[in-house]
C-alpha cells in the first residue's frame, strides 16, 4: 500500500496556513479583550461625567452653617409635612411675597 | 411672638424671627455669616464671586467650593423637577432683557440690545461630584437666581436654629424657611404680591410649622426696556420674561427650595401648572393677572389678618 505523503512544498503551505490561523486567532482575542477593556473604560468615563447629572449620590455638603438633607436624588417636589400648614388668624410674623 | 429683626442682604429684605428672644442675636449672626458665604459663592453681580469666575471659565473644568457645588446641584435638581421651566442657564437671557446689574442700579428704561432667544439649557452644565468640579459650555452663563435664594433660606433657618436653640423663621425676600419647634399655632405668614408689604397690610394669613413657603411674582422687579415692560422671571423656552397668566403664585412645600421651584415654574407654565401642582400635592395659591384667586391641594380658605 502506498501512503500519500505530503511533499515538502505542500508541508510548507500547510504550516504557513496554520501560522496564519494562529495569527488570526491571536488578533481576534486581542481585539476582543481590547474592546471589552475600552467598553469598561468608556462606561466609567460616562458614569463619571454625564452632562447635567452627578457622578454619585451627593453627600450632604458641609458649609460653615451645617448641612442640608441630601434630597438631590428626589426629583419630585415634596409637599409639606402633614398638619404643618393651614390657615391662621394670628397677626403675621412675616410676609411671603415676590422679591 | 418671640423676637424679630429686619435687615438687607443678597439685594433683598431679610427677616429673622425666633421663638425665644434670647436666641435672636446668635441666630442673626449665624444668618448673616451664611448669607455672606452665599453672596461670595453665588452672586452674578459680584465680579469676584465664585460664580462670576465660573462664568468666565470658557468651558474649562473648575473646582468649586462645597457651597457653590451645593447651589449648582440644587439648581440642576430644580431644573429636572420642573422639566426645565426653572433653568440656571438664563444668565445671558437676563442680560439681554436688561437685568445686568443689581436691581437697585437698573435704569428705569434701559436700551434694547438684541432679540431674546431660548436659553442654552441646564444639560450643558456638567457636575462631577467626586472632584467637586463643574464644567459649563462656553455659551452658558449661569444665574442661580431664585433657587440659590431659596436654598439660602433653608440653610439660614438651620444655621439660625442651631445657634438660637429655639424655633426660628427666616425670610429672604419673602422666601420663608422654618426650623426647630414652631409656636403652638405655627408661624403666621401674610401672603402678598410683594414681600415688602407691611405686616399689618391686607391679605390672607397662613400658618407653617415645618418646611418652606415661597411666593413668586411678576409684580416686583419689573422695569422697562426701550419702552417694553419687563419682569425678572424668564421663560427658558423663549429667553424672554414669561407671559403673565398668574401674576403671583405662593406654594408650601417640605423645603423652601421645593416651594420656590414650584411657584416659579407655575408662573412660567401658566394654566398648565394647576395639574402639576395638584399631582404633587403642593398647597398653592395662584393669583391671575386680573386678581382672581385659585387655591389648590389644601391651601386654606381666606383667613384675613387681624
Amino acid at each position: 500500500m502506498i501512503r500519500a505523503m505530503a511533499t515538502p512544498p505542500e508541508y510548507a503551505r500547510a504550516a504557513q496556513r496554520d501560522r496564519g490561523l494562529r495569527a488570526v486567532r491571536s488578533w481576534t482575542w486581542t481585539a476582543g479583550l481590547a474592546g471589552a477593556g475600552l467598553t469598561g473604560f468608556l462606561a466609567v468615563v460616562a458614569a463619571g461625567s454625564f452632562a447635567g447629572h452627578q457622578a454619585a449620590a451627593a453627600a450632604p455638603s458641609p458649609t460653615d452653617a451645617g448641612t442640608v438633607p441630601d434630597n438631590s436624588g428626589t426629583v419630585a417636589p415634596q409637599p409639606p409635612p402633614q398638619d404643618s400648614f393651614g390657615g391662621s388668624n394670628q397677626p403675621p410674623a412675616a410676609v411671603s411675597g415676590g422679591s | 411672638m418671640g423676637a424679630s429683626i429686619d435687615f438687607r442682604a443678597l439685594g433683598t429684605g431679610v427677616r429673622v424671627v425666633t421663638v425665644d428672644p434670647a436666641g435672636l442675636d446668635p441666630a442673626v449672626r449665624a444668618v448673616q455669616d451664611l448669607l455672606a458665604q452665599v453672596d461670595q459663592a453665588c452672586s452674578r453681580f459680584r465680579p469676584d464671586s465664585e460664580l462670576s469666575q465660573l462664568n468666565r471659565s470658557a468651558g474649562r473644568p473648575v473646582r468649586v467650593s462645597p457651597l457653590l457645588f451645593l447651589a449648582l446641584t440644587t439648581a440642576l435638581r430644580v431644573s429636572r423637577m420642573t422639566a426645565g421651566a426653572v433653568d440656571p442657564t438664563v444668565g445671558t437671557a437676563m442680560r439681554i432683557i436688561g437685568y445686568d446689574r443689581d436691581f437697585a442700579d437698573l435704569p428705569p428704561d434701559g436700551a434694547f440690545t438684541v432679540a431674546a432667544r431660548p436659553v442654552p439649557g441646564y444639560e450643558r452644565i456638567r457636575l462631577v461630584t467626586s472632584r467637586q468640579e463643574v464644567t459649563c459650555q462656553s455659551d452658558v452663563e449661569i444665574d442661580l437666581g431664585s433657587s440659590a435664594k431659596a436654598l439660602a433660606a433653608d440653610l439660614a433657618a438651620r444655621a439660625a436654629f442651631a445657634a438660637a436653640g429655639s424655633g426660628v423663621l427666616v425670610s429672604l425676600g419673602g422666601d420663608i424657611a422654618v426650623a426647630g419647634t414652631a409656636p403652638a399655632d405655627g408661624w403666621p405668614v401674610l401672603i402678598a404680591d410683594d414681600h415688602a408689604a407691611p405686616l399689618d397690610g391686607p391679605g390672607e394669613v397662613v400658618s407653617i410649622s415645618a418646611g418652606g413657603l415661597a411666593t413668586s411674582s411678576t409684580m416686583v422687579r419689573h422695569w422697562r426696556q426701550a419702552g417694553v415692560e419687563r419682569h425678572h422671571i424668564v421663560d427658558p423656552r423663549t429667553g424672554a420674561p414669561a407671559q403673565v397668566h398668574w401674576r403671583t403664585v405662593s406654594v408650601a412645600a417640605a423645603s423652601c427650595v421645593d416651594a420656590n421651584a414650584a411657584a416659579t415654574a407655575a408662573i412660567v407654565w401658566g394654566d398648565a401648572a394647576l395639574d402639576w401642582l395638584e399631582r404633587h400635592h403642593l398647597a398653592a395659591r395662584l393669583v391671575k393677572a386680573n386678581g382672581g384667586v385659585t387655591r389648590l391641594s389644601g391651601w386654606p380658605r381666606a383667613a384675613v389678618a387681624v
